[in-house]
């Protein structure tokens, strides 16, 4: 099935290569978890503080659903 | 008023927006990369009174993106200096200097004669302490942040919208501020600006709020995308739950 991954900032070189913007759009497998998703594109874990799937809080263990918007964002600190 | 005739021939502003202005009080934490730039947009545009809080000093790898200091200047604590160099630009301004850190403990009697409080901030234990204090008095922030080829910035309006908590929900306020971060010069340039650009329509009431909504940008890639959320009803500084 197809959902989109989105990464944001830091994260974004995770995406996979060639696509343009925070968005790509990739084929999982049904059963597919967040986690799975991210280790599949070598998302390092502990760098992902925020994980919303269309717009709305969710956990690494949450299974992905067909059309779904998985984003991850990293902490900014900096000033 | 000649001072600030091109603004107040703006849509919308005149001299009663000008005169509001002047009798505002704006509070800029932390007065780094992106105060130096906050700093300086909010001095011109003639907000009445400006707190700048900063306990460090101006060191030689600050000032590749510190616009605020000059090499003259090493070694000098940054709210002092800071004030100073701005009173220069603008001596309609008065300006409230604190070399203190953000703590738990005085930050509602810092930031309680305050309209609207800025964050320069340089980690997210203090962010957190920002937050909290903000949602406890009522006051709006301006978040911005940076890091490597990247900035954000989004708006937090206690109660009407999200916090920033309700963004990082994970954040337990004992991180480690990082002691070296990389960054490109101009990136807290661009977010300092949009920073006090909002700021500025927060006071005129002028325009929407980036409420909801990050922007960020990349600079790297050349774009900007933008992140939108929403208050979390489990949110660990704002839901009542
Ligand atoms: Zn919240």
């Amino acid at each position: 099935m197809k959902v989109v991954l989105k990464l944001y900032a830091t994260l974004q070189n995770y995406l996979p290569p060639g696509t343009q913007g925070t968005a790509a759009e990739v084929e999982i497998p049904a059963g597919t978890t967040i986690e799975d998703l991210f280790k599949a594109y070598n998302v390092p874990l502990d760098q992902v503080k925020i994980i919303m799937v269309n717009g709305r809080h969710t956990d690494l263990d949450y299974e992905i659903q067909e059309g779904d918007q998985v984003a991850g964002f990293p902490a900014i600190a900096g000033g | 008023m000649e001072r600030y005739r091109r603004q107040i021939i703006l849509p919308g502003w005149g001299t009663e927006g000008q005169e509001k202005l002047r009798r505002d009080r704006v509070l800029v934490v932390g007065a780094g990369g992106l105060g130096s730039i906050n700093l300086y947009y909010l001095t011109g545009a003639g907000v009445g009174t400006i707190g700048i809080v900063d306990d460090d000093t101006v060191t030689l790898s600050n000032l590749h993106r510190q616009i605020l200091y000059t090499t003259d200047d090493l070694g000098r604590p940054k709210a002092e200096c800071a004030a100073q160099k701005l009173k220069r630009l603008n001596p309609e301004v008065v300006f409230e200097a604190y070399p203190i850190s953000l703590k738990n403990d005085t930050a509602d009697e810092l930031f309680k004669n305050y309209d609207v409080i800025v964050d320069g901030l340089d980690n997210l234990a203090a962010r957190n302490v920002l937050n909290a204090t903000c949602l406890r008095l009522n006051k709006p922030w301006v978040h911005g942040a940076v890091s490597e080829f990247y900035g954000v910035v989004t708006t937090f309006v206690p109660h009407q919208g999200p916090c920033w908590r309700c963004l990082y929900r994970n954040i337990t306020g004992n991180e480690k501020r990082k002691e070296e971060f990389p960054i490109l010069g101009p990136v807290p340039g661009v977010i300092g600006s949009i920073q006090a650009g909002e700021v500025l329509k927060l006071l005129t009431g002028l325009g929407s709020k980036l409420v909801g909504r990050m922007l960020v940008w990349q600079a790297l890639q050349g774009r900007w995308s933008e992140f939108s959320f929403t208050r979390d009803p489990y949110c660990p500084a704002c839901s009542s739950r």
